[in-house]
């Protein structure tokens, strides 16, 4: 490891100060309040004592490692991405985020006081699902790594920059080509892809399960074989979609390997939305001799309009970001090359304004002098004419 | 970001918004009692008939305060017999619900009675039936966009809409006009309000060993039918009723629609006895004339049960006894019979008070049995039966 990378001219202590805010309030100022307002509303409605005792409890877990969590946010934020500092940093804190998360069930305790209280539900298996992200969120900080490293050397000036592509050489084939691609952000969007269309509906789908199997009613059966069956679904729909979603975020904006997957996962969130609204059609027949339809399927295809639109939005994007990313010389869509390539064309813009108003300059330099020169040249011509002509004797 | 990119984002997002904001206006009138049903009108409800139509017609008010008409507002029925096959659907006129007031939705309830086969058209007529229904009510609301359908299925207690035919053998008459000779045999009948003003066609005949005769008449349907069945007799089939040596019979046949039904007694006239030597005979529960009574706090129904005895027992007691079940409840007893010859006695039932209650708000299903007993003979009659009492003040 370059130990030269933790040294103090690479770090920034306004960088470091912000990252640390957000961990803050992320890790520790939110639960804390949230607890401690569940507390404050417990002790008004003479709540059971238990659950006081496992607020209280949880209070002291989010002061532990809210607080280990916001220095290490500082570090991180502090130095440098594609340094060995920021990297060891993040990976440290993704990864004790997740012990975080682990303490807070607090060896089961906190499931048991669920079950005395409201329902049976199983704690253990939501926080499996929530492992899924949060092991990639380790792996974003590999990601952030290896996209920036390259950046972080050049400038440091141990490496050469990296000369630019020729865009007379790209085929549009080329787009998917892996070094147009940023790690972070594909593993940033298939992250956040999986929650949204997996992870989350599964933590929806299981806390229903848990609060209709506690009702005991035999008529919600077909209700929670239903919900089985769309737990079966969402994963079938979601982790491809997650895949695809890493593709898209990993290929830059104006790249055809970005759009292809983006307009195959808008096709398969409108069947999606499709399938979870159960078609349109919702019937309802747990109770005996009586049927509820429910069809809502104008409404569910006026929505899925809307989502559809979203296969214009990248059509545009293609357009729009293609040019700028062919002149940028097929550069990884990242932050900093997004800078330099914003600085860059603001030079040239610069440059181009400088050389116009020049030329302007110039210009009427020159027809300044051109009209001095034929000012003079007339001023010549009168001075000539005013001299008086020469007696000339005629010979008669 | 660029400009038609922001454009593009902000058109999605005014679509999910639009979406999000007609699935909010939907659900908020619902959950906040702005769309509602007043079943007052459901107390007005009528049953009429017209040609063979039944219809029932029930009026209720939706009111609708939400943001979005309710539209083509449909009640269906479809009724089935108890094998579940269709037999006839019913659909009821589309109805706007305009935002902003109270709307009356007619809903009626056409039966025609041809469209049911035979055999349930006459047990719905004369003996009442129950039959399967779907009702279905369905509805377009949020500018059509949601469609609403409620299907319910339940069993509907039909009729009877003419019962309690009873020829009155015992009360029949011979006379002697002359040249003509007839029996007159008094018959009732009971018909439900909706049939008031139909006409329907009895057919009473008389049979005596191979002789027949018979009258028919046009009878005009009422609450209470008492008729008189004019039979023409010849001057020998006169003369054996009279001599009380006829074996003869009485059978009225009541038409309604194509459909029919009939009672029949062995027939006697004055004081011939028709019971073919049995002291007592023709003992008959006469449930269409029974009622309850409620003597402050001790609850009662009263049957009366007609019989006949031979003249020759005129004032003689016989004991009578009967038996009386309903679900949850049973009672018997016996009293006291001084015999006549075209006797009624009115038995009295005591009840308990959830039975009494059982029988006023129910239709519950009751068995009575009644035995008259004299010397060594013994005549009896019993009889199921689930018409609603009316209370007797």
């Amino acid at each position: 490891m370059n130990i030269g990378e933790f040294d103090k001219k690479h770090f920034s202590l306004p960088k470091g100060a912000i990252t640390a805010t957000v961990h803050a309030l992320k890790y520790l100022a939110i639960p804390y309040v949230l607890f401690t307002v569940g507390l404050i509303v417990l002790a008004g409605q003479d709540g059971p004592q238990r659950v006081a005792d496992l607020l209280t409890e949880l209070q002291t877990v989010v002061l532990i490692f809210g607080i280990v969590l916001t220095i290490l946010g500082f570090f991180k934020g502090a130095y440098p991405k594609g340094s060995y500092s920021r990297f060891l940093f993040g990976i440290t804190s993704s990864v004790l985020v997740i012990v975080y998360v682990f303490s807070m069930l607090l060896q089961g305790r906190v499931q048991d006081v669920i079950a005395q209280e409201a329902f049976e539900v199983d704690l253990y298996l939501i926080f499996t699902l929530y492992f899924i992200p949060a092991i990639l969120a380790v792996l974003m900080q590999f990601g952030e790594f290896a996209d920036h490293r390259r950046l972080f050397l050049e400038k440091e000036g141990k490496i050469e920059a990296k000369e630019k592509e020729d865009p007379a050489d790209h085929r549009f084939y080329h787009d998917f080509r892996p070094r147009y691609g940023s790690l972070y952000n594909g593993l940033k969007l298939g992250r956040s892809t999986l929650i949204g269309f997996v992870l989350l509906p599964m933590v929806v789908i299981i806390l229903l399960k848990a609060g209709m199997s506690s009702l005991n009613v035999q008529e919600v059966d077909s209700l929670l074989s239903n919900l089985d069956d769309m737990s079966t679904l969402l994963i079938m729909l979601g982790v491809p979609m997650a895949a695809l979603a890493f593709f898209k975020g990993f290929y830059p904006k104006g790249s055809f390997s970005r759009f292809v997957p983006a307009v195959i996962m808008v096709l398969i969130s409108l069947y999606w939305i499709w399938t979870i609204g159960l078609g349109g059609k919702f019937v309802f027949d747990a109770v005996e001799e009586i049927s509820i339809n429910l069809d809502f399927s104008k409404l569910l295809l006026l929505l899925m309009v809307g989502t559809a639109l979203w296969i214009v939005y990248y059509a545009l994007e293609l357009l729009l970001y293609r040019p700028e990313w062919k002149s940028g010389g097929f550069r990884k869509d990242l932050p900093e090359e997004r800078k330099a390539r914003k600085e860059a064309k603001r030079k040239a813009k610069e440059e181009r304004k400088a050389a116009k108003d020049k030329a302007k300059e110039d210009k009427k330099a020159a027809k300044e002098k051109a009209k001095e020169e034929k000012r003079d040249a007339k001023e010549k011509r009168k001075e000539t004419a005013e001299q008086p002509e020469p007696e000339v004797k005629k010979e008669e | 970001m660029k400009l038609p990119l922001v454009a593009t984002r902000l058109i999605i997002l005014g679509f999910k918004l639009m979406v999000a904001a007609i699935v909010v206006l939907s659900i908020l009138p619902l959950l906040t009692g702005g769309i509602g049903l007043d079943l007052d009108g459901a107390d007005n409800a009528g049953m009429t008939i017209e040609n063979s139509t039944i219809r029932i017609e029930m009026p209720i008010t939706v009111r609708n305060e939400g943001y979005f008409d309710i539209n083509d507002l449909q009640v269906s029925f479809t009724f089935m017999d108890e094998n579940g096959t269709l037999l006839t659907e019913s659909e009821g006129e589309k109805v706007d619900i305009p935002v902003g007031g109270e709307t009356e939705v007619p809903i009626a309830l056409e039966l025609n009675l041809y469209d049911l086969d035979r055999q349930t058209r006459s047990d719905l007529i004369f003996n009442g039936t129950d039959l399967m229904f779907d009702v279905k009510v369905s509805a377009k609301y949020t500018l059509d966009l949601i469609q609403l359908s409620v299907e319910a299925g339940s069993d509907m207690s039909w009729g009877p809409f003419v019962n309690d035919l009873q020829v009155q053998e015992w009360n029949a008459q011979a006379t002697d006009e002359g040249d003509d000779q007839f029996v007159s045999v008094p018959f009732s009948f009971r018909a439900d309000d909706a049939f008031n003003g139909l006409q329907a066609v009895a057919v009473t005949e008389y049979r005596d060993g191979n002789y027949t005769s018979n009258v028919t008449q046009s009878v005009h349907l009422s609450s209470q039918v008492n008729e008189m069945a004019k039979i023409p007799l010849s001057q020998e089939a006169y003369d054996r009723l009279d001599n009380n040596t006829a074996n003869a019979t009485v059978r009225t046949t009541l038409y309604v629609f194509d459909c029919s039904t009939y009672d029949e007694g062995n027939l006697s006239t004055g004081g011939g006895g028709g019971g073919g030597g049995d002291p007592i005979w023709n003992v008959q529960l006469q449930m269409g004339s029974s009622y309850l009574q409620d003597m402050g706090g001790s609850y009662s129904l009263f049957v009366p049960v007609s019989y006949q005895s031979d003249p020759a027992n005129q004032g003689q007691y016989a004991d009578l006894m009967f038996e009386y079940s309903q679900p949850m409840f049973s009672n018997s007893g016996n009293q006291g019979v001084s015999l006549e010859p075209s006797g009624l006695v009115w038995v009295q039932i005591w009840l308990s008070q959830d039975a009494y209650n059982a029988l006023v708000s129910g239709d519950e299903m009751v068995y009575v049995r009644a035995t008259i007993y004299y010397q060594s003979w013994m005549a009896s009659s019993e009889m199921n039966y689930n018409e609603p009492w009316g209370v007797s003040p």
